[in-house]
């Protein structure tokens, strides 16, 4: 069976975490950006378990460890690294264990792309959780083998800043650091044909009006994925993830680009800051009279392609002032798609079968852009979970009988 | 669809099935169509997932719908057999992995890369549908052409004729772009039905210019057409997918003058009627051919599916028409299958051998039942080339364990090495039998050998050529010696080390000092009595009494020793010796000795 790419959005209420699954030379890698399990999702059945779709979703290497080839953290929010303490292997590779019996192992990272926010010192607007100051450790262990050798580290030990940190503190580890317009077809030290990835952001403090304020949602890596199918190099699917990036830096991006807006085109962009109304406008939704949309910020997100779906993260979004996710928000989302004769989605509105919680949301991205995978029913022999996981992604192929030869 | 039989009763499995479909998510509504001889036809709407871009339109540019009809036959014998799907009859046919049209017969895609019936009994019924299902899918998606599975060729749903050419050998000549190439074609006419031809492309092309191509060239012998062929080289890659639509003339014109060929071809038309037209034929008082071929090369963006190449070749056979001097445009084209002949790149290609690995030559001294069966394991690799030195002859006898079959009397008698050679050569493989006795091939050549070759092997298990060639040989080659012992319970591969040291005599001996230790060897070089028996007059027709099947298995792990050897290209100094034993349940067991030359120089 021929591999194929997907992508996968895990419904996690007000949060984000997306795997995607990128087919290459007859192998996948694995990239999640964000995550954000909860406690709580392994015990509520009104809550999707995205702990156990994740480990389902993902391979093993040979040494037993679930990994991922990348884990792309967009900013330090708790519902953009809840789990990462919990949940993934942190330290030396070489002291990694396997879990006790009855317990998941924990996720191997083979590389992280993180933003240059954790060389900032703690300030009062830039507050970290358990969970991203446990990724900041991390990360900084990553930087430093780097720092000592001078030379990538192997798996497990590697880690890509994007974007270069103030007062030149990242000067010296530029050969790590990808810039904004650098253009990345690579993860975990390996080029990917079928991969071209633009970094519209972080945006660099200078780029703000108010640039002594540091907003961890002004300064969220913003990277859209540009994927084509495997064994092709021109990419069919554009994906635009970009954390809680606020209303100020869209309005930068789209000065930036509105002389070359193809450039922030999109089949599938996870509406930023779980559908926010400070995505879309400086004013408050609750407490302006008649808030403003920002024209400028809302051509940035306006450039949907031919059925284009833009996938709020989020909880239900209710019609009244909540934010996020905002209604107002949601309606401007629909009037964008509506003219690409394309779709809002909520993840918490994707319930299959009168289920209780909500599913993973899987698109495959193929030649023709992403196509969205059917639900399968409960009386298909294999269940959902079961049919994503890496060893059995072929019904053909790969179950059964071998068949042999004479 | 056969005869209608409504009365028969739908058997349980199949029922089964049905109630399984009905509950199979990507299925929305199961209905029986008809029971016939063929078996149970129960249609089906199947749901597509459709990208994105066309959700709104309900089907993509290519024409698939969001819900498409498939009908299921079911055989009786279900499950024993498979069921077989076809879609709808307006379901676009320009689309790849469709299998041929026959009309009235409905659309069969081909959703799986085994046999339908395999797959059910590998992986259950859900596998078939499944199968369908990322069928219908990757329809909608435009990914039923992969990059990774390879280019599927044009789809032609009438062929006729069966052409085979060295393709590899084609194909290499694409490497440099030529328009036109002419080669030589010779076919035959089976039962005088112009659908039944079968065709050879004789490699390498003659060149481009008309000059190249001459009337005494064509020409029909011993019922042997001989006829031009025309390649015509697409510039650049084509994307594009299309089923064959190429009937008669102008429909091929139509197609070379979409790659801006026609030109080429009128150009060289006019050549091949001037040489090869029945007129022309005629007036050289010759009979006849009734067509000549056309191949079209086109370019694909990846790899041909089993070709791993993307030069895609689409052949051709055009008729002549009568007397004319002119082609009309409405004269038949036909399109014929075209497969590959054997030849070595196929070889290496099936034996999952790099087509970029050098040619080895090795001279074989023996081609008695070891060295006959080894030259031809090692042959069809396609990895080597070959001398053939033996002097003995082929008696019937021979025929229980030779590498070689030899039908008919007039074979019996023949050279040994031609028999082998003429196998080889079977194969596409370069050899030069010899008929010759070794020893007396040294007086004149003490190097045996051409300098090209790199590798000797004697398999002839004579002591008087073992001591030649230890002693007397001025041997530039590598020189291996490989034997039986104990009625093929034991075989030995002795390789020599660098600069002759150590040698293949010193190499027996030490074999002969195992023998002190080991049980095993002593019996099979030394224990019991061989035993032998004449199968004509005289007692030279003397053979040792064994079966095939143990020296098939020897000479078989034998031929795998010398060429893991030659494929490690990194001879040590040391002489090596190789010994196997095979025990009456035909487990092999290998010891090896490297011996230093110290040791016995």
């Amino acid at each position: 069976m021929i591999k194929k790419s997907s992508i996968y959005h895990l419904p996690v209420g007000n949060g984000d975490m997306t795997l995607l699954k990128i087919a290459s030379n007859n192998r996948y890698f694995y990239v999640l950006v964000d995550m954000y399990i909860r406690q709580s999702c392994t015990e509520k059945d009104d809550q999707c378990n995205v702990l156990d779709e994740l480990h389902n979703l993902l391979e093993k290497d040979s040494d037993g460890r679930p990994y991922l080839d990348a884990l792309v953290i967009t900013h330090p929010d708790k519902d953009h690294i809840g789990g990462f303490e919990k949940y993934f292997y942190q330290g030396s590779p070489s002291n990694y264990t396997p879990a006790k019996s009855g317990e998941k192992d924990l996720i191997f990272i083979r590389e992280i792309w993180s933003s240059p926010l954790i060389f900032r010192r703690k300030r009062k607007n830039h507050s970290l959780c358990e969970d991203a100051k446990a990724f900041n450790t991390e990360a900084k262990r990553r930087v430093e083998l780097y720092r000592e050798s001078k030379s990538v580290s192997s798996e497990g030990n590697r880690i890509r800043l994007i974007g270069e940190d103030i007062d030149g503190k990242t000067d010296d580890i530029l050969d790590i650091v990808y810039k904004p317009e650098d253009i990345i077809s690579k993860i975990n030290e390996v080029s990917i044909k079928e991969l071209t990835i633009n970094i519209y952001g972080p945006l660099s403090d200078d780029e703000f009006e108010d640039s002594e304020a540091l907003d961890k949602n002004r300064s969220s890596v913003i990277l859209r994925w540009g994927i084509a199918s495997h064994g092709y190099s021109d990419p069919t699917n554009f994906i635009l993830l970009a954390g809680d990036a606020s209303v100020e830096a869209w309005e930068i991006i789209w000065r930036k680009y509105k002389d070359a807006p193809q450039k922030l085109s999109y089949d599938l962009l996870l509406a930023p800051h779980h559908c926010s109304w400070h995505t879309l406008s400086h004013d408050s939704y609750s407490k302006s009279a008649n808030p403003k949309v920002s024209e400028s910020a809302k051509q940035a997100l306006s450039q949907a392609r031919t059925g284009a779906v833009i996938i709020s993260s989020s909880d239900p979004i209710k019609d009244d002032d909540n934010d996020p996710p905002n209604f107002g928000a949601k309606r401007e989302y629909d009037s964008i798609v509506s003219s690409a004769n394309g779709t809002f989605l909520c993840l918490a509105g994707n319930v299959v079968n009168g289920e209780k919680a909500p599913s993973v949301l899987e698109y495959r991205l193929t030649n023709e852009g992403p196509q969205k995978t059917s639900e399968t029913l409960s009386a298909d022999s294999t269940s959902s979970a079961k049919k994503r996981t890496a060893a059995t992604s072929s019904l053909i192929g790969h179950s059964g009988q071998a068949i042999g030869h004479g | 669809m056969g005869k209608l039989k409504p009365k028969r009763e739908i058997t349980p499995e199949i029922k089964d099935v049905i109630r399984w479909l009905k509950e199979y998510s990507f299925v929305a509504a199961v209905q029986v169509k008809s029971c016939s001889d063929d078996g149970v036809a129960i249609s089906t709407n199947w749901r597509v997932d459709l990208p994105t871009k066309f959700e709104s339109a309900g089907k993509t540019e290519s024409g698939i719908r969001s819900i498409e009809a498939v009908t299921w036959v079911f055989p009786w014998e279900y499950p024993l057999c498979a069921p077989q799907p076809t879609l709808r009859e307006d379901f676009p046919l320009t689309l790849p992995h469709i299998n041929p049209v026959v009309e009235g017969e409905g659309v069969s895609p081909c959703i799986a890369e085994v046999d339908l019936t395999d797959l059910l009994h590998s992986s259950g019924t859900e596998a078939v549908f499944g199968a369908m299902t990322h069928w219908l899918n990757n329809a909608a998606s435009g990914e039923l052409l992969c990059p990774v599975q390879g280019w599927e060729p044009v789809r032609r749903d009438n062929t006729s004729g069966l052409i085979s050419a060295d393709t590899y050998a084609i194909r290499e000549e694409l490497k440099n772009y030529a328009p036109v190439r002419y080669f030589k074609y010779r076919y035959t006419v089976l039962s005088g039905d112009t659908d039944l031809v079968l065709g050879h492309i004789e490699t390498p092309s003659l060149g481009s210019p008309n000059t190249e191509f001459k009337a005494k060239y064509v020409g029909i012998i011993n019922g042997i057409r001989h006829s031009p062929a025309l390649l015509l080289q697409v510039d650049g890659i084509v994307e594009e997918y299309w089923a064959e639509s190429v009937d008669k003339l102008s429909d091929l014109k139509g197609v070379l003058r979409k790659f801006k060929l026609c030109d080429a071809f009128e150009a060289r038309l006019k050549h091949v009627m001037a040489t090869s037209s029945p007129k022309a034929c005629a007036s050289k008082r010759k009979a006849g051919v009734e067509e000549f071929l056309v191949v079209l090369a086109v370019k694909r963006p990846f790899n041909v599916l089993g070709a791993n190449n993307p030069w895609e070749l689409l052949t051709y056979r055009v008729c002549f028409d009568g007397n004319s001097e002119q082609l009309s445009d409405d004269v038949p084209v036909h399109a014929p299958l075209m497969i590959k002949s054997t030849c070595p790149a196929m070889l290496r290609s099936v034996s999952g051998i790099d087509q970029n690995a050098e040619v080895i030559p090795i001279s074989f001294i023996g081609c008695g039942s070891l060295g006959s069966k080894m030259a031809l394991h090692l042959a069809k690799s396609g990895r080597y080339e070959f001398s053939l030195i033996d002097d003995d002859i082929f008696s019937s006898h021979n025929n229980a364990r030779y590498g070689a079959v030899v039908d008919g009397f007039d074979s019996i008698g023949c050279p040994k090495v031609s028999l082998v050679a003429r196998d080889i050569q079977a194969l596409g493989v370069k050899v030069k039998p010899l008929k010759v006795d070794a020893l007396e091939l040294g007086k004149s050549k003490p190097a045996i050998a051409d300098k090209k070759f790199r590798y000797i092997l004697d398999t002839t298990a004579s002591l008087p050529v073992r001591y030649f060639l230890a002693h007397h040989a001025k041997l530039s080659a590598c020189l291996m010696h490989s034997i039986l012992f104990g009625k093929a319970t034991m075989g030995v591969l002795a390789i020599e080390g660098k600069e002759r040291s150590v040698r293949v005599d010193d190499l027996m001996a030490f074999t002969n000092t195992l023998c002190v230790k080991d049980d095993l060897t002593q019996k099979a070089m030394y224990g019991g009595a061989v035993t032998r028996e004449s199968f004509g007059d005289g007692c030279s027709s003397a053979t040792t009494i064994m079966d095939d099947i143990g020296l098939s298995i020897l000479s078989a792990a034998l031929a795998g020793r010398v060429n893991k050897h030659i494929g490690e290209n990194t001879g040590p100094d040391e002489g090596l010796l190789n010994i196997c034993h095979l025990d009456k349940n035909y487990k092999l067991d290998w010891t090896s000795h490297a011996r230093a030359r110290s040791y016995f120089c």
